[in-house]
C-alpha cells in the first residue's frame, strides 16, 4: 500500500517557488501582465424548487465573484497562467501554470463537482456515526405493529412470523407509514467532489520530455441506496466518504522518424465507510409470549458492504517509428493489476439467524464466521497493439492492426458453504457451497483498411475486420464479430460529405459447460451472442454562401436478433439532424439547429413457476416494446457592435419514452399475485397495457447583453431561464401514487426516502462586472 | 494459455521495438533547408489582420517566418511586388489533408498527444489539424486554437446526436462545462477504441469512479466487460444514465424461473423507484460472502 508523505513535496515546491521568483525579479521589468476579475450579483425565483437545477453546478445567489484569471509573460520564456471560474462557490475550478516555453512547466488544478441528486428527501433516521443509522424504539414499535401484529406461533411456524398486512385488507400497509414519514427529517442528497491535481512536465533536450502529475479526490455526501431486509425493502443515506490517490509518470522520446512513450500509474481507492448498519424498523421487541424467546430469522439491524478499498497499478508503452511514403509502424503494450484485499466480517448482524424457521431442521454446521477471515481479489487488464498504416501512392493507401485486450481473473476459487439473503431472513447451509469462478474475459481484434482517393477531394474505404471474445463465466466461450465497412468522404469546393456503412454478423462459439445456466437465475445471452447488425452515418456540411453553412447527418443502426421467443428481439436506431449558421452581417451571426432520435428496444420474457423448470407455458409469455423519442432543438444569436455585445442562447429538448406489454390472455405470470390467476380477497387485480409515458422536457435560455464602459470595465446583464418538466412514474411520487394499489401484496413493506426529482421553473438574472488590466 | 499468449505478445513487441530502433533514419529527408524567408513582417503588409491575432497565439514566438507552415515564400513575395499578385503559396484551405496535417505533425506529432494521429478515426475520414483548429485565429486567441469557443461547440459541431444527448435529463456534466469531450477521448487518435484515453470504456470510466473499479469477490459479468451495456456515457432519458428502465434493462438477460420473468407494473417494489436494484443494490460487484446475487 501506497502511503503519501505531502512532506516529500514540500522540497520541490520551494525549488519551484525559489526558481520562479528569481526568474520573475530578473525578468520583471520586461514582462507583460494583463488579467481580469469579474464580479457581481445573482439572484431570482424558481432556484429552491428542485435539485435538478444545480444537480452539476451552484446557482449563486447574492455576491458571487464569476471569475479571475492573470497572465504573466516575461521576454525570457518564463510565464504564469491562472484562471478561476465561480471562486465563491460549491463548483468552482481554478488553475495555475507556471512554466518556461519550451523547457518546464507546473500545472495546478482545482476542481469541485456537486451532485445534487434529491432536494426532496426524508428519513426517520438519525446517523449516530459514520454509516449508523438508528430509529427511535418507539417510532420502530409503531411501525412493528403496522406491519407485524404478533402472529401466534404454531407447529408449522414456531417463530411466530408474519404478516397479516398482505392478506388482511383491514390493515393498512404503505399509506399508514405515510402519516409517521410526514415527521421524517428531511434533508439534501447530494455529494461534492473536490479534485486537486499538480503536474509538472520537463523537457530534457531535445529528444525527450518528462512529466509526473498527482491527483487527489475526495468525494463526500451521500447517495440513496435501497436494501433488502427479509421482506421489507429500506432505503437509508449510504455515506460517501471517499479518498482516490492517482499518481502517473510519463517519459517521451522522439529522435527523427523514431518516437515511444512509455508511463507508469499508481492509483488507490479508499473508503472511510466500508459498511452501513441500520436498525430494522419493524423489530425492536419481538418476544414470543409463549416461551419468552427472541424470534428468531427477526434482525435487530441490518448491515451492507459497501465498495471497499482497491488499488491499481499499470505500466504502458507505446512507441513507433515514421516511414517513407507515409507509412507508420506503432507497436502499444499496457498491463496492468487491479488489487482489493478486505478482512471480512461475519455474514449477519443477526445473533439467532439459523437455516431453518423450524429449529428442528436447523443445519448445526451453519455459521455466521466467515470460510476465510480475509480475501484477496486480483485481476490483471492487458492490452497488446500493433499498426501499421500507409500511403504508398498518392491514389490508395492502408491501415492494418492486430489489438488483444484482455482481463486475466487472478482471484481464487473461494467458496462459501454458509449463505444469508439478509440478516432479517433464514440461512442456509450447502454442503457444496457457492464458489467463486472465474470472470476472465478478452478480445482480439484484427482489421484491416484499404481506400483509394480516384480524384481530387474523393476518398473511398473498405475495410474488414474480426473481433473475437473470449469469456469465462458466459454462456459461449467465445464470440466472434465479423465487420465490414464501407466510406466515403468528399469534399469539392463549398460542400463536404461523409459517410460510412458497416454491416457486422455475430456468431457464438462452443456453449461453455461451466456457464451459469440460464433456466436458473443467469441469464440467457442471445443478445450477445448471435445478432446480424447493419449501421450507417452520414455527415453533409455546405457553404450555401460566403455567410451561410448547412449540416445535414444522420445516423442509424438496425440489429436482428435470431429466432427466438424470449430475450432481447429489437433493437434499433435512427437519427437526424440540421444544423445551421447564417452570418446576417459581418458582426450578427445566427444559428440554429435541430436533432431527432429514435430508439426502440423490444424484449419477450416467460414466467416460470416456482419450483418448476422451463420450459414456459405459451400462454405465460410476454412481450414489451419500449420506444425512446428525443427533440432537441439550438437557436443562437450574436450580434457585437463593439461597444455592445449581444448574445442568446435557447436550448430545449423532449425526450419521452413509451413501455406497453403484450400479454398472452388466461396467463398466469405471478403466483405471488402481480397478475393473480384468481382473485383474492381485498386486492384489485391490476391490469394494464403500458407503462405511463415518461416524458422530461429542458429548456435553457440565456441572454446576455455586454457594455464595454471603457477600455478596461465592461458591464454584463444576463438572464437565465431554466426549466424541466419530469413526469416519470418510476421516480416522481405524484404520478405513481394513483398506480400504487394494493395488487403487489408481497411489496407494501417498504420505507423509501422519496428521492424525487421535482419539475423547476427558475428565472435567474444575474448582473455582473469585468475588470481588466 | 493466456500467459502463454502474453509472453509471445510481449516478446513480439519487443522484437518489433528492436527492428524499429535499429531502422530509424537520423535525418528527416523530407525537411529539405528552406532558403532564407521573408519576415513576419514583410507578410504583415498584406496579411495586416492575420499578423495581429498571430502575435496573440502561441506559435508567435516560435516561428521565425509565416514560411515554417506555409512553406518557402520567396515567389509568392516577389510575385506580389513585380507582378501586383501573390505567387504560390502552401494554403491550407486548397491543400489535402494529409499534407496539411504532415505540416503540423513535423513538430507536434513526436513528444505531445498527436502521435497516433496517422491512422486515427479522424485521419481515416480525411479531415486534417486545420479542421479543428486555426493557428491565427480571426476571433483573438481561443483555448488550443480551437475554430470555435469551446470544445463542446467543436465537437458537436459534426457530432449533432452527441449534443443531443447531452441536452438528456439523464447526463454526464458537459454543458455545466465540468467536463470535456476530451475528458475521455483524444480527437488526435490513440491505440485503444474509439479514441479512448484508456485502454477500454471500462478503465476511463474508473478514472473517475474508482468505487466500481473493484476487483470484487463476485464479478457481475456484463459490469467487468463493458459500462456500456448498461449505460450510455453521453445521455440518456432514464436516470444514472441507464439505456433502458429496470426491469427491463435486466429482464432482457435474466428471464428465469419466478422472480425475474414476470411482467411487473408501475407499482410494484420491482419496477419503481430503484427497481431491481431494491434488492439488488450491489450490482457492479460484492464482497459480501453471500453476494453472488449482490443483494449484500
Amino acid at each position: 500500500m501506497v502511503t503519501m508523505r505531502k512532506a516529500h513535496l514540500l522540497p520541490l515546491a520551494a525549488v519551484l517557488a525559489l526558481a520562479a521568483a528569481k526568474a520573475y525579479t530578473q525578468d520583471a521589468a520586461g514582462a507583460t501582465r494583463s488579467g481580469s476579475l469579474s464580479f457581481g450579483a445573482q439572484g431570482g425565483y424558481g432556484i429552491e424548487d428542485s435539485s435538478k437545477l444545480q444537480q452539476f453546478e451552484e446557482v449563486g445567489q447574492g455576491a458571487v465573484l464569476f471569475g479571475a484569471d492573470y497572465t504573466w509573460r516575461a521576454t525570457s520564456g518564463l510565464y504564469f497562467d491562472f484562471k478561476g471560474t465561480n471562486l465563491s462557490l460549491d463548483d468552482r475550478a481554478a488553475s495555475a501554470v507556471l512554466g518556461k516555453k519550451g523547457r518546464w512547466k507546473l500545472d495546478l488544478r482545482w476542481t469541485q463537482n456537486p451532485n445534487f441528486m434529491s432536494n426532496t428527501s426524508r428519513t426517520l433516521y438519525t446517523e449516530t456515526s459514520p454509516g449508523v443509522f438508528t430509529l427511535p424504539d418507539a417510532v420502530q414499535r409503531s411501525l412493528q405493529a403496522t406491519f407485524y401484529p404478533w402472529t401466534a406461533p404454531t407447529a408449522t411456524n414456531p417463530s411466530g412470523v408474519g404478516s397479516t398486512t398482505a392478506t388482511d385488507p383491514t390493515k393498512a400497509g404503505f399509506y399508514s407509514l405515510s402519516s409517521l414519514l410526514a415527521g421524517a427529517t428531511p434533508f439534501e442528497l447530494r455529494s461534492l467532489r473536490k479534485t486537486g491535481r499538480a503536474a509538472f512536465s520537463l523537457d530534457l533536450g531535445r529528444n525527450l520530455a518528462f512529466e509526473i502529475a498527482y491527483q487527489n479526490e475526495g468525494r463526500k455526501g451521500y447517495k440513496n441506496m435501497t436494501f433488502y431486509a427479509g421482506g421489507a425493502n429500506l432505503e437509508t443515506p449510504q455515506p460517501l466518504d471517499y479518498r482516490t490517490h492517482d499518481i502517473r509518470a510519463k517519459l517521451d522520446f522522439t529522435r527523427g522518424r523514431f518516437f515511444a512513450s512509455a508511463g507508469v500509474g499508481l492509483s488507490q481507492f479508499r473508503n472511510a465507510v466500508p459498511y452501513t448498519e441500520a436498525d430494522n424498523p419493524y423489530m425492536v421487541d419481538l418476544l414470543n409470549p409463549t416461551t419468552g424467546s427472541p424470534v428468531v430469522n427477526n434482525a435487530a439491524t441490518t448491515r451492507n458492504w459497501l465498495p471497499p478499498d482497491n488499488d491499481f497499478s499499470s505500466v504502458d508503452f507505446s512507441g513507433g517509428v515514421s516511414l517513407p511514403k507515409r507509412h507508420k509502424l506503432t507497436v502499444t503494450v499496457f498491463t496492468g493489476r487491479m488489487t482489493m484485499d478486505t478482512h471480512l466480517l461475519p455474514i449477519s448482524t443477526n445473533p439467532y439467524i439459523e437455516t431453518s424457521t423450524n429449529p428442528a431442521l436447523q443445519n448445526a454446521s451453519f455459521t455466521l464466521d466467515p470460510a476465510y477471515p480475509d480475501i484477496h481479489a486480483e485481476m490483471q487488464p492487458f492490452l497488446g497493439m500493433v499498426k501499421l498504416t500507409g500511403d504508398p501512392h498518392k491514389l490508395f493507401g492502408y491501415s492494418v492492426y492486430f489489438r488483444k485486450n484482455d482481463v486475466e481473473d487472478k482471484t481464487d476459487e473461494y467458496r462459501f458453504t454458509s449463505a444469508v439473503r439478509g440478516d432479517a431472513s433464514a440461512g442456509s447451509y450447502n454442503e457444496a457451497g457457492t464458489l467463486r469462478e472465474s470472470a476472465y474475459f478478452g478480445k482480439d481484434s484484427l482489421k484491416g483498411e484499404l481506400h483509394v482517393k480516384p480524384v481530387k477531394g474523393l476518398r473511398l474505404g473498405v475495410a474488414v475486420g474480426t473481433d473475437t471474445t473470449d469469456f469465462d463465466m458466459r454462456e459461449f466461450l467465445d464470440i466472434k464479430d465479423t465487420t465490414v465497412t464501407g466510406s466515403l468522404d468528399w469534399a469539392h469546393q463549398r460542400l463536404s460529405v461523409h459517410g460510412s456503412v458497416t454491416s457486422l454478423a455475430r456468431e457464438p462459439g462452443e456453449e461453455n459447460p461451466h456457464a451459469i445456466q440460464p433456466a436458473w437465475h443467469g441469464a440467457t445471452q442471445h443478445d450477445i451472442a448471435r445478432r446480424d447488425s447493419l449501421s450507417y452515418s452520414a455527415l453533409a456540411t455546405m457553404l450555401a454562401s460566403d455567410r451561410l453553412s448547412v449540416t445535414v447527418s444522420t445516423q442509424g443502426a438496425k440489429n436482428e436478433f435470431p429466432e427466438s421467443d424470449t430475450g432481447l428481439l429489437d433493437s434499433r436506431s435512427a437519427n437526424y439532424g440540421v444544423d445551421f449558421g447564417y452570418s446576417v452581417a459581418d458582426k450578427l451571426t445566427l444559428s440554429a439547429g435541430y436533432v431527432f432520435e429514435k430508439y426502440d428496444f423490444g424484449m419477450a420474457a416467460a414466467y416460470v413457476p416456482r419450483g418448476t423448470a422451463p420450459p414456459y407455458l405459451p400462454e405465460n409469455r410476454w412481450s414489451n416494446d419500449s420506444q425512446d423519442e428525443s427533440d432537441t432543438v439550438r437557436l443562437g444569436l450574436r450580434w457585437n457592435t463593439g461597444k455592445l455585445a449581444f448574445q442568446s442562447d435557447l436550448d430545449y429538448s423532449k425526450a419521452r419514452n413509451d413501455s406497453s406489454y403484450v400479454f398472452v390472455p388466461g396467463g398466469l405470470n405471478e403466483g405471488d399475485g402481480v397478475f393473480p390467476a384468481t382473485t383474492m380477497a381485498g386486492i384489485t387485480s391490476q391490469t394494464y397495457g403500458a407503462f405511463p409515458q415518461v416524458a422530461k422536457e429542458t429548456t435553457i435560455w440565456k441572454t446576455s447583453v455586454t457594455y464595454q464602459l471603457g477600455k478596461r470595465v465592461s458591464l454584463s446583464a444576463l438572464y437565465w431561464l431554466q426549466k424541466f418538466d419530469n413526469t416519470d412514474w418510476a421516480t416522481d411520487t405524484e404520478s405513481l401514487t394513483p398506480y400504487m394499489a394494493l395488487s403487489d401484496p408481497g411489496a407494501n413493506k417498504w420505507m423509501f426516502l422519496g428521492a424525487s426529482v421535482p419539475s423547476y421553473d427558475a428565472n435567474i438574472f444575474r448582473a455582473s462586472i469585468r475588470y481588466t488590466f | 494459455m493466456r500467459q502463454l499468449d502474453r509472453t509471445l505478445g510481449a516478446v513480439l513487441g519487443l522484437v518489433l521495438g528492436s527492428l524499429m530502433y535499429s531502422s530509424f533514419v537520423s535525418a528527416n529527408a523530407d525537411r529539405s533547408p528552406i532558403p532564407s524567408q521573408p519576415s513576419q513582417n514583410d507578410c504583415r503588409v498584406c496579411h495586416e489582420q492575420t499578423m495581429a491575432t498571430f502575435e496573440t497565439t502561441a506559435h508567435a514566438g516560435i516561428a521565425s517566418s509565416c514560411a515554417s507552415c506555409h512553406g518557402d515564400a520567396n515567389e509568392h513575395l516577389k510575385s506580389n511586388l513585380e507582378k501586383g499578385e501573390p505567387g504560390p503559396i502552401r494554403s491550407f484551405k486548397k491543400v489535402k489533408a494529409g499534407e496539411a496535417s504532415q505540416v503540423c505533425l513535423s513538430c507536434h506529432e513526436g513528444k505531445s498527444g498527436q502521435k497516433h494521429w496517422t491512422g486515427s478515426t479522424h485521419d481515416s475520414h480525411d479531415l486534417s489539424c486545420v479542421s479543428c483548429h486555426n493557428p491565427h485565429p480571426a476571433a483573438g486567441t481561443r483555448p488550443k486554437a480551437l475554430l470555435r469557443a469551446s470544445q463542446q461547440e467543436l465537437c458537436t459541431s459534426c457530432h449533432l446526436q452527441k449534443k443531443a444527448s447531452m441536452m438528456r435529463s439523464g447526463h454526464m456534466p458537459l454543458r455545466e462545462g465540468k467536463l470535456e469531450c476530451s475528458s475521455c477521448h483524444n480527437p488526435h487518435g490513440t491505440p485503444y477504441e474509439k479514441s479512448l484515453l484508456q485502454v477500454s470504456a471500462n478503465q476511463n470510466c474508473y478514472s473517475c469512479h474508482a468505487e466500481k473499479r473493484g476487483p470484487f469477490l463476485w464479478e457481475h459479468a456484463p459490469v467487468r466487460e463493458n459500462c456500456m451495456n448498461c449505460h450510455d456515457a453521453h445521455g440518456s432519458t432514464q436516470d444514472k444514465l441507464l439505456k433502458v428502465k429496470t426491469p427491463l434493462l435486466c429482464q432482457q438477460c435474466h428471464q428465469a424461473s419466478s422472480h425475474p420473468g414476470p411482467a411487473y407494473p408501475a407499482a410494484s417494489r420491482y419496477a419503481f423507484n430503484q427497481g431491481c436494484l431494491h434488492c439488488h443494490p450491489m450490482i457492479h460487484g460484492s464482497t459480501h460472502p453471500s453476494g453472488n446475487r449482490f443483494f449484500r
